[in-house]
């Protein structure tokens, strides 16, 4: 999304087409707005490539459609939302599981699963695969265990809400893993040699209900207020 | 998410159709805060005194696109300059509800008011330093015979109605985000939100020297009457 609408009129009329379909200019400006000052915005909107003008009668583009599906449904506004995520739960024979070290906030520092964000428009599938390739350079079957709703912060504050698939594998030996990107290269890590306070507060969560559900599972996770034993 | 996320936040509704107002026959242009007095539309007069309060960040809030852009008009007229100023088309749902559907744009602590009322700068200030966590704040008002609301007694934090004419509570409120998110569980009524919050002594209250917003032909003259007084003592350059 490279253009966000922010003034008023502009909402106005994307939210008047996005409910009505098609309607000429006399339809389309609300009362008491000048000619000239709804013509300004309703081209700004055709120029965006948000509106397309029929004949006589204005529509929304199929990116303007995008936008009115991506946004709040009364102000049409950019409403903060939850990261899709695919996580990768590889097992090696020796029982170590792939994390890699966070570079970057939120969790500085501390141990995660490698996976990452789902694209728009990308199947699910399709985003494993990636991550496999990005993050370890496996070719690997997965089997898709569960999804969770990680909702984790530092302190009493939400800094990450993340729906994440949880996607489960073994490995044959325990392969050296290869990260196209350094930042993100995983390790084999014994999870109970290391401290809870170096791993996310919902790793150990993670492993547990893998472990615990042989069927499809949810997992919520809310900020732990306790660290929990695997 | 706003980047001057510090400073003091206020929603202002602007819209409604001043239907009672209109019924006593009472010519109004768009809606009761487009209203002059002094020279000058009511909200004006509201903006400068939140302004004056330590208002920064503004959402106003219309039901129709024309009250928005009038909005924008004053805006650009007062004599001082918000930081940021949100416009919020709502669906026309009622007045109480509008915390809950903006909820996504409120600071932590917000002072919610109508534009059609005035209260002194000092009031505001007394409001936002009253406020507790997890509590919210009303403006409570003398009321008269004539007055179509109902009447409350406020006795030991707990609000119940009144028979005689005694005290009323009203915009402005300082409300926080706990209070926009639960307004859903008490499905939006008023009466629900008030006596659930008294109930928990979480309810506070600051008297306002000004007349609270205004429905009737009676009501307004009384209510212009003092809001003049105060826009010529305290507002007017």
């Amino acid at each position: 999304m490279t253009h966000i609408v922010e003034h008023f009129i502009q909402k106005d009329i994307l939210r008047t087409l996005s409910r009505k379909g098609s309607l000429p200019f006399s339809a389309l400006k609300p009362p008491a707005i000048n000619n000239n000052v709804f013509a300004y915005h309703l081209k700004a909107l055709v120029n965006a490539n948000l509106v397309i003008q029929n004949n006589t009668k204005y529509s929304l583009t199929a990116e303007g459609v995008k936008y009115v599906s991506r946004v709040t449904r009364t102000n049409l506004d950019i409403q903060p939302q939850p990261k899709v995520f695919c996580f990768l739960i590889i097992e090696n024979e020796n029982g170590e599981f792939l994390l890699h070290k966070r570079h970057d906030q939120p969790f500085l520092g501390k141990y995660t699963f490698p996976g990452g964000a789902l694209f728009f428009g990308e199947g699910l599938s399709d985003l494993v695969q990636r991550q496999l390739l990005e993050k370890t350079g496996f070719m690997l079957e997965m089997e898709h265990k569960g999804i969770a709703n990680l909702r984790l912060g530092e302190t009493d504050i939400v800094t990450s809400h993340t729906i994440a698939h949880l996607f489960y594998g073994r490995i044959t030996g325990a392969p050296q893993p290869h990260a196209k990107d350094q930042r993100f290269a995983p390790a084999w890590v014994k999870v109970h040699n290391l401290p809870q306070a170096a791993l996310l507060p919902d790793v150990l969560d993670i492993l547990r209900a893998i472990q615990q559900h042989e069927n499809y599972f949810f997992l919520d996770v809310h900020m732990p207020s306790q660290p929990r034993k695997l | 998410m706003s980047l001057y996320a510090k400073s003091m936040q206020a929603v202002v509704l602007v819209g409604g159709n001043a239907s009672r107002l209109k019924a006593s026959g009472v010519p109004v242009p768009l809606s009761k805060s487009f209203m002059e007095l002094n020279g000058e539309p009511l909200l004006y007069w509201n903006l400068t005194s939140l302004f004056n309060a330590g208002v920064r960040n503004l959402i106003l809030v219309g039901n129709e696109v024309r009250h928005l852009y009038a909005a924008k008009k004053v805006i650009k007229k007062l004599p001082c300059t918000f930081y940021e100023v949100i416009y919020f088309c709502d669906e026309g749902s009622g007045a109480h509800g509008i915390p809950y559907e903006l909820r996504y744009l409120l600071h932590e602590t917000y002072i919610f008011e109508c534009g059609h009322g005035l209260s002194e700068a000092a009031h505001y200030k007394r409001l936002t330093r009253a406020k507790q966590k997890h509590a919210v704040v009303f403006s409570a008002y003398d009321v008269r015979s004539s007055n179509i609301r109902q009447p409350v007694s406020l006795h030991r934090g707990i609000v119940k109605a009144a028979k005689r004419p005694g005290k009323a509570i009203a915009h402005p409120i300082v409300a926080d985000k706990k209070y926009a998110e639960s307004l859903l569980r008490f499905g939006f009524k008023i009466s629900t939100i008030i006596n659930s919050y008294a109930a928990r002594n979480a309810l506070g209250y600051i008297k306002n020297s000004l007349p609270p917003e205004y429905d009737v032909k009676d009501e307004m003259a009384t209510a212009y009457q003092k809001y003049s007084a105060y826009i010529r003592k305290s507002l007017l350059l």
